[in-house]
């Protein structure tokens, strides 16, 4: 019997192998030295064959091993490499994925390998002589392998980690505010250089989080070529910065809506060759997506050069499905905003690419819940642009600490558009129109934070304002005063609080008090309903 | 066979209670806490138990006694969703409970209405209600969800 260690051990080790395999397979239609790319691609399916039958799934070796005397002709020169050889092999990748995903979960499962290869013509002899020179391939790659020295760690053991370190620097804070008082010089000069490790403690633990790009690029390449070929366009998809890590959360939640918007340009953004041809265009669409980091945040863009979004199909098809009423008054970004209607998709047709049931709205949700940002902007014929813009990380964000009665809590900054002073003076009170701040000509509810936290008695209506922005309005949350600013590590409330959705989460102040991070736009859809109801 | 199980035993208002002592990560004097609005009133607040934050019940006003105790204590526990607080007086001792001392709630008194009641333990004059804290704080989850609902 084998060992079915050993076996799992192949499986997570292979299925890092016929990644790679995808990558140079994908690269072998760009690159100018296919002969290296093509041989990277033989030692994978050399690796994966030779381990296979090792351990025992002598099904999958034995189909690693014709897709081996498959390639050996094209390795050999003996016939050009077309685009359908390269389908064909990342067909014969997937079924290797599929066998690799059927034996994670049943180690003993038969999986149906019913994908005949049509190549038999090499010779016992030619064949071993390969893998004799393949076999020194493989060991050159492994001892390069054992060169990268990486360590799988648990998420989870991560963010408690962080946790941990996030709490080391608020008592450092606080010690340095105690030996203010110190006089002694040696006390201070320690505290001084604790101070400093301890940030660089934090800026690592921080970094671990921290994941590369590149498989979810991957992912995405493969998504635009799968796609564009099933559509019958063709599809010229770069990727711009594509070294930058981000927080593995992120990452995690950005790949669902990024697979949507690419799948989406490439449907219903970019036009079939004939036309785009005649419009003057490359007969090949262009499709870009970058990643950079601008100000402290992370920021993605997806740009082709579609057809563009049609402003006045928008709103007939938004005016058809009861979004709006009439697109009067409607300026451009507004008109743009209405495709991330719930239950809005300009397409007629239901496609099998894009027609997922994943709307656009879900793709704004996404980036929304991570604290994010998206926007459009689209020219007609010349193409579109979404813009999203993600805070760099989710363990930490930066707030604003509010006082309100007693206690006091957290607004993360990214939901703060600008603070003003308000008195008596700026504000207008109606019985109808409640209370409105008239800022820069526009006027705007204004929310006093004791109210929406349910303190019925209050009535004053001096201090800061929070200019904030929820998904429909803008709006003025009245706080006793700022106290300030400082890097909250979010930390989830229990689950006996989960019912709370105007709470994010919670974090503890300098003071070493916690305290409870807000969601202004739920407070003011909550504070909207009930007014609502009670009208 | 003699089973013995240790409890934690503890004073709300003028009776003795008691928890499994398993479920019992520490026992803490009052902390500074931070309350959360438009909570029901037997939810406190949060605290900050190095580094974690916390929820914080006082199971005085869940077990409907007036009685502020000077000192009050929070004992932690451990349950299958996290860790909670939960204020009582004053804790009394860790109890080693033989299995023929524990019985039944008796049909028809007042403690057989409360289903976080789960059985009694009883010593010559000494009687102490055995508390399901799963069950006394679930109740505050749905209050809680509800609350926020409406």
């Amino acid at each position: 019997m084998y060992d079915n260690e050993i076996k799992i051990g192949f499986l997570e080790e292979g299925e890092q192998v016929i990644e790679e395999m995808e990558t140079l397979l994908l690269d072998l239609e760009h690159t100018a030295d296919k002969k290296e790319t093509f041989d990277g691609i033989f030692r994978a399916v050399h690796n994966v064959k030779g381990s296979a039958k090792a351990v025992g799934f002598d099904q999958l070796g034995a189909y690693c091993h014709d897709l081996e005397t498959y390639l050996l002709v094209y390795k050999n020169g003996e016939k050009p490499l077309t685009k359908d050889v390269i389908n064909y092999l990342l067909n014969s990748r997937d079924v290797i994925a599929a066998a690799f995903a059927t034996y994670k979960k049943d180690l003993n499962a038969v999986f149906d390998f019913n994908v005949g290869s049509d190549n038999d013509e090499c010779s016992d002899e030619e064949n071993s002589h390969i893998e004799m020179n393949t076999t020194g391939l493989v060991v050159a790659k492994k001892a390069t392998n054992s060169n990268d020295t990486s360590v799988r760690v648990n998420l989870q053991r991560v963010d408690k980690l962080i946790n941990a370190v996030g709490e080391l620097v608020v008592l450092d804070s606080v010690l340095r505010q105690q030996c203010l008082s110190s006089m002694d010089q040696a006390i201070l000069k320690t505290v001084e250089q604790a101070g400093k490790i301890i940030r660089e403690v934090q800026d690592l633990s921080m970094s671990l989080r921290m994941v590369p790009v590149k498989p979810l690029v991957q992912k995405l390449q493969r998504i635009s070529r799968d796609t564009s070929s099933s559509v019958e366009k063709s599809v010229d998809f770069r990727v711009v910065g594509e070294d930058i890590e981000i927080d593995k959360t992120i990452l995690d939640s950005i790949s669902d809506p990024l697979v949507h918007i690419i799948r989406n340009a490439i449907d219903h953004g970019i036009e079939a060759p004939e036309e785009r041809v005649v419009q003057g265009k490359p007969a090949a669409g262009f499709l870009e997506l970058s990643f950079s980091q601008e100000g402290g945040k992370l920021v993605l863009r997806i740009k082709d050069d579609g057809k563009g979004l049609d402003q006045q199909r928008i709103i007939a098809k938004a005016i058809e499905k009861d979004i709006i009423t009439s697109g009067d008054n409607m300026n451009e970004s507004q008109i743009f905003e209405l495709i991330f209607a719930p239950g809005f998709s300009t397409k007629a047709a239901v496609t099998e690419v894009s027609g997922r049931g994943v709307g656009m709205d879900v793709v704004r949700t996404s980036v929304e819940s991570l604290g994010g940002q998206i926007e459009i902007t689209s020219e007609l014929h010349k193409g579109t642009e979404f813009t999203i813009a993600l805070p760099l990380t989710v363990a930490i964000i930066e707030g604003m600490v509010v006082k309100t009665t007693q206690d006091n809590f957290i607004i993360p900054f990214t939901q703060v558009t600008e603070t003003v002073k308000i008195t008596d003076e700026n504000l207008t009170k109606g019985s109808e129109s409640g209370t409105l701040l008239n800022l820069r000509g526009r006027y705007l509810p204004v929310y006093s934070l004791r109210e929406l936290l349910g303190d019925k008695k209050t009535d004053k209506k001096n201090g800061i304002g929070i200019i904030a922005k929820s998904a429909r309005v803008n709006f003025v949350v009245l706080v006793d005063d700022v106290v300030g600013q400082q890097q909250i590590v979010v930390k989830q409330l229990g689950a006996e609080l989960s019912g709370f959705k105007r709470f994010i989460g919670s974090g503890v102040l300098g003071d070493g008090k916690p305290a409870l991070i807000l969601d202004l736009a739920q407070l003011a859809d909550e504070e909207l309903k009930r007014v609502k109801d009670v009208g | 066979m003699k089973i013995t199980q240790k409890f934690l035993s503890f004073i709300v208002g003028a009776e003795s209670f008691a928890v499994p002592l398993l479920k019992v990560r520490e026992v803490i004097g009052m902390p500074e806490v931070t309350a959360i609005p438009q909570a029901p009133a037997h939810v406190v607040g949060i605290i900050n138990l190095r580094g974690q934050i916390i929820t914080i019940f006082d199971l005085r006003s869940r077990l409907n006694s007036s009685t502020k105790g000077e000192q009050p204590t929070v004992i932690i526990c451990e349950m299958p969703f996290g860790q909670m607080g939960i204020i009582v007086d004053m804790v009394s001792s860790v109890l080693s409970a033989d299995s023929e001392q524990i019985s039944e709630v008796p049909p028809g008194s007042r403690a057989a209405n409360h289903d976080f009641i789960t059985s009694i333990y009883s010593n010559e004059d000494v009687l102490i209600l055995m508390l399901d804290v799963e069950k006394v704080i679930g109740r505050d989850m749905r209050v809680a969800q509800a609350t926020s609902a409406a």
